[in-house]
């Protein structure tokens, strides 16, 4: 059977700030088995507008989208939220616009990266090394509106070495949010706080999530309180595990 | 506002709206009957701070000077609709020493336990369905610190869906009823569970078996 | 509108203090986690999403019919001798209420809980009228004693510590009671015993009016909802429009999951259901009943995306598991109605100049939408009224900014010139890898966060790079 055409939807964050994300999805999909390519027309999903409420924008945004991931088997981000804004959110945008079908379609074949690795890759273990004590952080969008949240951990737990615990409420929210990260930065901060604390009682070292937006936020409150627990992308741990180059073939 | 204008504009807002039906089946819930009934009944009712006990008809008048005894109750109130053990109920709390007056406001607040029937108990819960009639004051449960509700084992129901199929019948016949399970309790002041608010402080169930 | 008050201050100004308050993330965290736990243990064993679709079902029925129920519950009822009054805002419902009270010359009212009479302010306005008014419900007495609204709609002093109440009691009272939980609820049920007592009329909410019975239905667990409605002569019951079934089946399964979702429990220890006044022969009861049904620009939203808000049955589920809340409690909201739940409701109500900043006071994690037994659609609403508010009220600067944010980044080219800029931009601002101070807008990140620099070289450059001279992977070779 040929390999899957799956399109790397690498997000506008990852593209922009965290690129070792995106060459770490990529090599894990090529490990998996997947003919990955980048369309170079991607920007941006449209969240951020969407969640501030210009639907215009957000549709503009969108529209781009649509475009650039025409004609690939499968669309895969390293985001459940940006991933669940084209297979959720996607088709409410565009209900009765003549971009509609186009909008279900790509809908119907969008995956976040764990979901896509273990689901429909038939990835069930990773092969890697990675000493240390890790806890995972579920992402809201990625949970909620997608049901992820047995993969990440899936692929976490066949590493050698590594050490899985689970913080006491894995699934709260850390406060990013998007733009409310910015329009309330005292309650952000003080939820971002809150997972800190959690994190500091399992006695991890790094914790691990599967979007950037989180990460960000973590990873931003936890260097400027002076933690030495360190962020990480689930794909960027997985990929450093299973010694997997960034490099392309 | 007139009630046709407040209800003219309820019905202009949902014009076009389609209601989806009620639903055919209704799913089970925690509070459905389980097939058990005594057993079942006893220990919902445990469960919740009360005590239930089987007791049979002639046996009333003993189980009743127990309780009496063990709650050192010196006054007491009795509804009429314990009916066909009211002798039994009566002859047990004088044999207590507990008086018995007519059920009053007054005799209500100053009593230390109050005796009714009830006209169903749900198994699911533990509780006793009440309800107020001219022989079921309200105040005879309500007021004194401890309650004893007195019932026959036939009108115990498995669960919410048998109770709630009835209650609009039972509710022809009175102008009030109360669901009663276990005493009153709170758990306001930092979610700590403390029994004996408004309501009795002690809650305890007869269910008189056929002999 | 939700009372007459002013809001104390936007979100951003209420959380701003709360958050400076020792010890309230600490009470409100433990206790919304002990009612995730009682939640849980309430439904081990039984199908919750058929009992969550059921419930979905009957409320989406019911307030799409809402006209037809009112008028059978009115009419069951008035045959029973209940007084109904149809309230078309918050002062018609005081008005009336008001009227009751002076038309018996009553001096005493006795209330339990009620959420709809927060929002219409009816304690204020009787209290006015030199009516004195007594919360019976522990909680609600607690608050009240204080002065503060309640922060959370079934267990309103979720915020105080035993020590708080114990020195409120010993404050007002001059008692010397110990931060003891049966000695406080002692003293209280003493004292609000001889109120009860007392009292000319009683005031009470409603959790469901049954339509065909012309009934209303109250759960209680202290005995305070039985107090109110059986000791004083007059009894008024206090409802929303919406909160009613079409018959008793119904409570079958809206019942336990009110129950299980607010407090964690199978049944309360009290369903109280009345049918109306006391009959001739009857020993006790109220000679009159009043049930006053409230609109207050509830019927606004019957036509419209936001119907389903009214399907709420005010269990709040959705308060226990916001992590919004857990960080500001009730009072961060300043409205009546606070957490998911108040931050939907409350615009819808009250209008978007009043609380137009709620819909953002969240993450949009959907935990609520998660938990609330009769499926609203929390997030998702709270996303619409964005929409609207935006449309509405949203700033020329803001609405230009975001604009030139979608055209820009909507063409790869002016994308990819923006980050290039971004990233010669930020030089001044990186230092050791991070951003620590930043301008405006991204200063309210970086006031108590690191920001991550703009990459040296971004995704696309690096693949672009390693990809140099070979298709870069489009099928048409884009």
């Amino acid at each position: 059977m040929p390999p899957a055409r799956v399109a790397l939807f690498v997000t506008c964050l990852v593209d922009l700030l965290y690129p070792e994300v995106g060459e770490a999805s990529a090599a894990l999909l090529r490990h998996a088995g997947a003919d990955v390519a980048f369309p170079a027309a991607q920007t941006c999903c449209g969240q951020p507008q969407l969640n501030s409420g210009f639907v215009d924008d957000a549709r503009r945004l969108a529209r781009g989208t649509l475009r650039a991931f025409e004609g690939f088997d499968a669309v895969v981000a390293p985001s459940g939220s940006c991933a669940a804004m084209l297979r959720v959110s996607y088709p409410h945008l565009f209900a009765g616009e003549s971009e509609e079908p186009r909008a279900r379609d790509l809908a119907g074949r969008t995956f976040e990266l764990t979901e896509y690795l273990v689901d429909h890759l038939g990835v069930d273990r990773l092969q890697g090394r990675w000493e240390g004590r890790v806890t995972y952080h579920d992402a809201c969008h990625g949970l909620r509106e997608l049901g992820v949240r047995a993969q990440g951990r899936q692929l976490l737990s066949g590493i050698d070495g590594l050490e899985l615990v689970e913080m006491a409420r894995p699934d709260a929210c850390c406060g990013f949010g998007g733009t409310f990260s910015v329009r309330l930065p005292e309650v952000a901060v003080a939820m971002a706080d809150d997972k800190a604390a959690q994190i500091d009682a399992t006695g991890a070292g790094t914790v691990v999530a599967g979007d950037a937006g989180c990460l960000m936020h973590m990873a931003g409150r936890l260097t400027r309180s002076g933690s030495d627990v360190a962020a990480m992308h689930v794909a960027s741990l997985l990929a450093s595990a299973a010694g997997l180059e960034s490099a392309a073939t | 506002m007139d009630a046709d204008a407040f209800l003219a504009r309820a019905r202009s807002g949902l014009a076009g709206v389609a209601a989806p039906p009620l639903p055919g089946t209704r799913p089970p819930t925690p509070a459905s009957g389980d097939g058990r009934l005594f057993d079942r009944f006893a220990e919902e009712l445990e469960k919740a701070g009360g005590t239930a006990r089987w007791v049979n008809r002639q046996d009333l008048s003993a189980e009743v000077y127990e309780l009496a005894i063990e709650m050192g109750a010196a006054a007491a109130v009795v509804s009429d609709d314990v009916d066909e053990f009211r002798e039994r109920i009566d002859r047990g709390l004088a044999d207590a020493g507990c008086a018995v007056g007519p059920v009053s406001r007054e005799a209500a607040a100053a009593a230390d336990l109050g005796v009714t029937g009830a006209v169903a108990g749900v198994c699911s819960t533990g509780s006793v369905l009440l309800r107020a009639a001219p022989a079921s004051p309200r105040i005879a449960s309500l007021l004194p610190p401890a309650h004893v509700a007195i019932l026959h084992e036939a009108v115990l129901v498995p669960g919410f869906e048998e109770l709630f199929d009835v209650l609009g019948e039972q509710l022809l016949e009175a102008n009030a009823a109360v669901l009663v399970t276990g005493p009153s309790r709170t758990s306001d002041i930092e979610l700590t569970l403390v029994r004996g608010v408004h309501g009795p402080k002690r809650m305890t169930a007869l269910v008189v078996r056929e002999e | 509108m939700t009372a007459g008050e002013e809001r104390a201050g936007t979100f951003a100004e209420l959380a701003h203090v709360q958050l400076e308050k020792p010890g309230l993330r600490r009470a409100i965290g433990s206790a919304m986690d002990r009612f995730v736990v009682n939640r849980a243990n309430a439904f081990a064993g039984a199908d919750l999403e058929a009992m969550r679709a059921a419930g979905e079902a009957i409320r989406a029925h019911t307030v799409a019919r809402l006209d037809v129920y009112l008028a059978q519950f009115a009419e069951a009822a008035e045959a029973r001798g209940t007084k109904v009054f149809f309230a078309a805002d918050g002062a018609e419902a005081v008005e009336y209420v008001r009227g009751v009270v002076r038309g018996h010359g009553a001096t005493r009212v006795a209330k339990g809980k009620s959420m709809a009479s927060e929002e219409i302010g009816l304690n204020h306005a009787l209290e006015a009228d030199g009516v004195d008014v007594v919360e019976t419900d522990l909680g609600e007495y607690i608050v009240q004693v204080a002065h503060e609204p309640p922060s959370h709609i079934i267990v309103p002093a979720i915020h105080k510590t035993r020590q708080d109440v114990a020195e409120l009691f010993n404050d007002v009272h001059h008692t010397d009671l110990p931060a003891d939980p049966p000695e406080l609820t002692r003293f209280a049920r003493e004292l609000l015993r001889d109120r009860f007592l007392s009292a000319d009329v009683g005031i009470t909410g409603v959790n469901f009016a049954v339509a065909d019975a012309g009934a209303v239905v109250i759960v209680t667990n202290e005995g305070n909802g039985r107090m109110c409605s059986t000791l004083p002569k007059v009894h008024v019951a206090l409802m929303g429009m919406e909160r009613i079934v079409p018959s008793f089946r119904e409570l079958a399964v809206m019942l336990p999951l009110l129950t299980g979702s607010a407090t964690g429990q199978r049944v309360t220890a009290y369903l109280n259901v009345i049918g109306g006044p006391r009959g001739p022969d009857d020993v006790d009861g109220p000679d009159e009943v009043h049930v006053v049904i409230l609109d207050n620009g509830r019927s606004r939203l019957l036509g419209t995306e936001y119907r389903s808000v009214l399907h709420c049955i005010r269990c709040g589920a959705c308060q226990n598991v916001c992590p919004v809340y857990r960080q500001v409690g009730g009072h961060g909201y300043g409205a009546v109605y606070g957490g998911p739940i108040g931050a939907v409701l409350t615009p819808l109500l009250d209008g978007f100049e009043r609380a137009g900043d709620l819909p953002y006071a969240s993450s949009l994690c959907a935990a609520c939408t998660d938990v609330c037994p009769v499926r609203i659609p929390l997030h998702e609403h709270l996303l619409s009224l964005r929409r609207d508010v935006a449309r509405e009220r949203a700033g020329a600067a803001e609405r230009s900014a975001f604009r030139t944010w979608s055209a820009v980044w909507s063409r790869p080219w002016s994308y990819r010139l923006a980050a290039r800029l971004g990233r010669a931009g930020q030089v001044v601002f990186a230092r050791g890898g991070r951003i620590r101070r930043a301008p405006f807008p991204l200063s309210r990140w970086t006031s108590g966060r690191d920001l991550p620099p703009i990459a040296s070289r971004t995704f696309r450059e690096r693949w672009k790079r390693t990809r140099r001279g070979s298709r870069n992977g489009a099928p048409d070779g884009r």
